[in-house]
Order: structure tokens, then C-alpha cells, then sequence
């Protein structure tokens, strides 16, 4: 009886941690994959660059508004 | 079984009596660290030690081997965030614990040491299960946030069924003891949840 909970308990918690592990890792690799893409599409649709607040070529800033194209 | 009941009551209060001894002596210890009016060592001033020795004894009179296995388990376990520091016997923390647990199992035999050892590290682990929250606050350290709370609270049941393993005489007194006193000093530091 002991022995039946004591090896349940362990099954238990090296599942729970070989499960947190595999999370931990696949969530960091998803993030290093979205993360720069979501970065992008931010500052695309916010017009500057998200991180250091340099505008982005000013048609993207002219298109977002509605407004033509084109370089200055 | 009048027999049997008596063992049974000497061995639970034996227990409570040295869980006293071991708080007020933890107490003492986080005196610097815990500046609540819960802590017990403050409470009982400059004799506080003095109390907890005179609990020891109290507890080795009514049971020798349960006792002192339990409170010097209570001493390898309170070293085990230590266990690289040197102390003032010139040993790590690691050395002073094999030294501790090889001389508790010579003297009070392997089985009753390894209990006790299991035993008390469920202890420490629930307790820092449920303190979890307030030690983050605090800053202390803590076993629940160092490997997580789930893992906490299930080496927790697992280190319980191990000690009730490897001895089951005594378990049921063991563990209604520290039930009662675990409960006792949680309404006295009320509020501490």
C-alpha cells in the first residue's frame, strides 16, 4: 500500500517536472521565433521602431495613415 | 492497549516538546531576520534558549530516540542552505551535517535517524509550502520558490510516505504530534497565512 503510493507520487512528480521542462523549452523557442515578428509588425503598425523610436521610411508612415505612397 | 495508548501519548507529546524546542531555537536564529511580534524567541526574551533546552530535556525523558533524532535532523535540514558556509567548528555545512547524521544513527540507530530525517523534511517542506508567499515578500529563503510549488508540495507526501516506510511503529504518534503542533503555532502566529 505504502509502496503503491510512494511509486505513484514519484511517477507523479517526474511527470509534472519532465512536463514543466518540455513547456519551459518549447515556449522559449516559440518566443525566439515570434518575438521578432511581433516586434516587426508592431513598429509597422505603429510607424516608428518599437525599441529605439526611430521612424521607419516614411511611406510605410504615409500608407498606415491612408495616405499615398511614395519617399520624400 | 492501556499500554499501547500511554506509548502512544508519550511519543506525541515527546514530539510537541521537541518541535518547541526546535521553533524557539529557529526563532532565535531569524531573530535578526524577523522583527514580527510572532516570533517566539523575542516573545520570551533573553531566556529563550533556556526554554527550548529545558523543552529538549522534557521531550528526551519521555521519549530519548524519537526526540533527539528529530531535533538533530531538525539541525541537517536547517544546514541545508548552508551546506558550503564554514562554521564556527571550522566544518562546511555539509561536513557538519554527515558528521550530525552519522553519529544520530550510531547512537539512536540508522532507522530511527532516517525517519526522523524524512519526517522533518516534510515538515520543512509544507511549511514552506504554505509560507511560500510571504517568504517571497520576505525575501527568505524558500523551498517552494526555489523548485516550485507543486514539486513542493508533492516531495512533500512523498518524503511523508518514506519516513511512514521506514518506520511504521512509531508514524502515527510522529505525525498526530506535529499535526497538533504545527496547528498550535499557526493560531498563535495568526495572520502569518
Amino acid at each position: 500500500m505504502l509502496w503503491t503510493g510512494i511509486i505513484v507520487i514519484m511517477a507523479l512528480l517526474s511527470g509534472y517536472i519532465w512536463g514543466k521542462r518540455d513547456g519551459i523549452i518549447s515556449v522559449s523557442q516559440q518566443n525566439l521565433l515570434s518575438t521578432p515578428l511581433l516586434l516587426r509588425q508592431e513598429s509597422f503598425e505603429k510607424g516608428y521602431c518599437i525599441l529605439c523610436h526611430k521612424p521607419r521610411k516614411k511611406r510605410i508612415i504615409y500608407k498606415i495613415k491612408g495616405q499615398q505612397g511614395g519617399r520624400i | 492497549m492501556l499500554h499501547v495508548m500511554c506509548e502512544f501519548i508519550s511519543i506525541m507529546f515527546s514530539v510537541i516538546f521537541s518541535g518547541i524546542a526546535i521553533k524557539i531555537a529557529d526563532d532565535y536564529l531569524d531573530q535578526d531576520m524577523d522583527k514580527s511580534e510572532k516570533n517566539l524567541a523575542r516573545n520570551l526574551g533573553s531566556g529563550s534558549m533556556l526554554y527550548a533546552m529545558v523543552s529538549i530535556a522534557l521531550a528526551a525523558s519521555l521519549n530519548t530516540s524519537i526526540s533527539i533524532s528529530l531535533f538533530l535532523a531538525s539541525y541537517i535540514i536547517g544546514m541545508f542552505h548552508d551546506l558550503r558556509s564554514y562554521f564556527p567548528s571550522r566544518l562546511n555545512g555539509f561536513q557538519e551535517s554527515s558528521i550530525i547524521f552519522i553519529a544520530g544513527a550510531f547512537l539512536l540507530g540508522w532507522k530511527m535517524m532516517l525517519f526522523s530525517f524524512f519526517f522533518v523534511i516534510s515538515i520543512q517542506l509544507i511549511d514552506d509550502y504554505i509560507d511560500d508567499y510571504k517568504d517571497e515578500l520576505v525575501g527568505q529563503r524558500n523551498w517552494a520558490h526555489r523548485i516550485g510549488k507543486v514539486e513542493c508540495f508533492l516531495l512533500f507526501v512523498l518524503t511523508l510516505l518514506i519516513s511512514w516506510l521506514i518506520n511504521e511503529e512509531v508514524f502515527p504518534a510522529v505525525f498526530v504530534g506535529a499535526v497538533v503542533l504545527y496547528t498550535t503555532i499557526l493560531y498563535y502566529q495568526k495572520g502569518r497565512l
